[in-house]
């Protein structure tokens, strides 16, 4: 799929979303799946492709209600697809809901907001929250707090 | 590097060029002294015809040959003289020449060379005959046939067929996009359709309907190759119903009306309906792909989509020369609720 983001497209290859869908809570005991969202930012065309994720690992904490991403494999992974020339980005976190159409949650905006106090590589992070119904991509930044929906999408409208 | 740029590259490396054809002149040129020095033909006048002669050459895959087509226009009229008799003695005359020899075919005589062994590449030799050979610019006529009782003059105007391509589209820019597009979709087709029999679309006639579709879009071939597959695409109509049911397609198409050709030819005449059923699911298939090319942000995939229609010639870059560097930053941990 396709969004405009800010001051950038986002092209968000079909594999991505299919991983993602794989993980939505559609059974009344699924726990909270994550992970992150990681791309390239070409150079032309103001285009952010994201083309690699990570998924729940061993060591990550997961309930109904919560995922908090511990494992240190998310960022193994993340050096690994770099250690030849560093041309891969973090993007932002993706982690899945128990609603048909996800809203950021309190917890969600704190994580988010500390994240781009962190992130000293790009300015803006894109979220995704899966619900069991629809998609949500939410822009953090590039102010502090400043959090906006880039895009929603129903699993159905997506084509995958 | 853009789209665009990918296009150029991968029409240098697919057009015909120059020097890939020096051999194969200097093989024609030794034929045609050949025949000139022969007391059993008439005077000709010799033309280049074909692909190359129009600027729209593309090298042949593995399993093809490099081929050059001359026309011989003989100083007779056609009144007195036989269809069969000249195609007959080029043969003769030619039939020793190579190990491969000659062969009769209806549109013309055709000498084959190897390279290590291999048929590499052909000369086909088109004899024509004039309704009055005083008037050069009079009717001419082609000698179809492959036997003496089977042969016949058909009116023809090939001198004209060339200058209708080459002059279609407006020097410059234009001109070279749409040479271009045209090697685009020759390219597909080799890759497309196999070598033997008629279930190949005829060149001549996907350069005719690029002839009479073809819009200029600068610096996007992508746009204009799209444009004129869906003037093919538009041209099919439905004749019919096979037995299950599903429909059988058709597609005609005559020489220009503007060109002395014989009244009612098709250039699609040879393909049965079932290759040109087989020729719309193709065309079918080749826009739906490039439509999705079009839809395609990311350059290299777009490249990549446009490798799996065109060949490898179409050339993927990495995603080191298409991407920016980057410092590496990600969050250890996350909580999420
Ligand atoms: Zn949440």
């Amino acid at each position: 799929m396709l969004f405009v983001g800010i001051d950038e497209r986002l092209s968000i290859k079909d594999e991505i979303l299919l991983t993602i869908r794989r993980h939505v809570q559609n059974g009344p005991f699924r726990r909270e799946s994550g992970g992150v969202l990681i791309g390239r930012e070409l150079i032309e065309g103001n285009l952010v492709v994201v083309e690699h994720m990570t998924s729940p690992m061993p060591r990550d904490r997961r309930g109904r209600h919560f995922f908090d991403r511990r494992d240190a494999s998310h960022v193994v992974f993340y050096n690994e697809l770099n250690k030849d020339e560093c041309i891969y980005a973090y993007i932002g976190e993706w982690h899945t809901h128990p609603e048909r159409s996800p809203e950021p949650s309190v917890k969600d905006l704190r994580n988010w907001s500390r994240i781009r106090g962190e992130d000293f590589a790009r300015s803006v992070q894109y979220h995704a929250i899966a619900g069991t119904y629809e998609i949500g991509f939410w822009a953090f930044g590039p102010a502090d707090k400043q959090v906006s929906l880039m895009a929603r999408r129903k699993w159905g409208d997506l084509g995958l | 590097m853009g789209l665009q740029a990918e296009f150029e590259k991968f029409d240098e490396k697919i057009r015909l060029s120059d020097s890939d054809l020096e051999d194969l002149r200097t093989k024609r040129d030794v034929l045609l002294g050949k025949l000139r020095d022969s007391d059993d033909l008439p005077v000709f006048k010799e033309f280049s015809q074909g692909s190359y002669a129009m600027h729209l050459g593309v090298k042949p895959t593995d399993d093809r040959e490099f081929d050059i087509d001359v026309a011989l226009r003989f100083q007779v009229d056609k009144e007195e003289a036989d269809p069969f008799e000249y195609k007959q003695t080029i043969y003769d005359i030619l039939k020793h020449h190579t190990e491969y020899g000659a062969t009769i075919k209806n549109p013309c005589v055709t000498v084959t060379y190897k390279k290590d062994g291999e048929a590499a590449y052909h000369v086909d030799l088109v004899s024509y005959a004039y309704d009055d050979h005083l008037d050069a610019d009079g009717q001419m006529y082609i000698a179809k046939g492959k036997t003496g009782e089977d042969s016949y003059w058909e009116a023809a105007d090939p001198v004209k067929l060339v200058d209708y391509i080459n002059d279609a589209i407006e020097e410059g820019e234009k001109r070279e996009q749409f040479r271009r597009v045209i090697r685009y979709l020759k390219q597909w087709k080799m890759r497309k359709f196999a070598s033997d029999g008629h279930g190949e679309p005829p060149s001549i006639g996907i350069t005719l309907i690029a002839a009479d579709h073809f819009t200029f879009h600068k610096d996007n071939d992508l746009q204009a190759v799209i444009d004129v597959s869906k003037a093919i695409q538009d041209m099919f109509f439905t004749a019919d119903n096979d037995e299950n049911g599903d429909p059988v397609y058709d597609i005609q198409l005559g020489l220009p009306n503007s060109l002395r050709f014989e009244p009612g030819n098709d250039v699609f005449e040879k393909m049965s309906e079932h290759q040109k059923t087989g020729f719309k699911k193709k065309v079918d298939k080749l826009v739906r792909d490039l439509d999705a090319v079009a839809k395609e942000p990311d350059l290299a995939e777009q490249c990549r989509k446009l490798s799996k229609i065109f060949g490898n010639d179409f050339s993927i870059p990495s995603v080191s020369e298409t991407s920016k560097k980057q410092v590496p930053f990600i969050p250890a941990t996350s909580s999420s609720g």
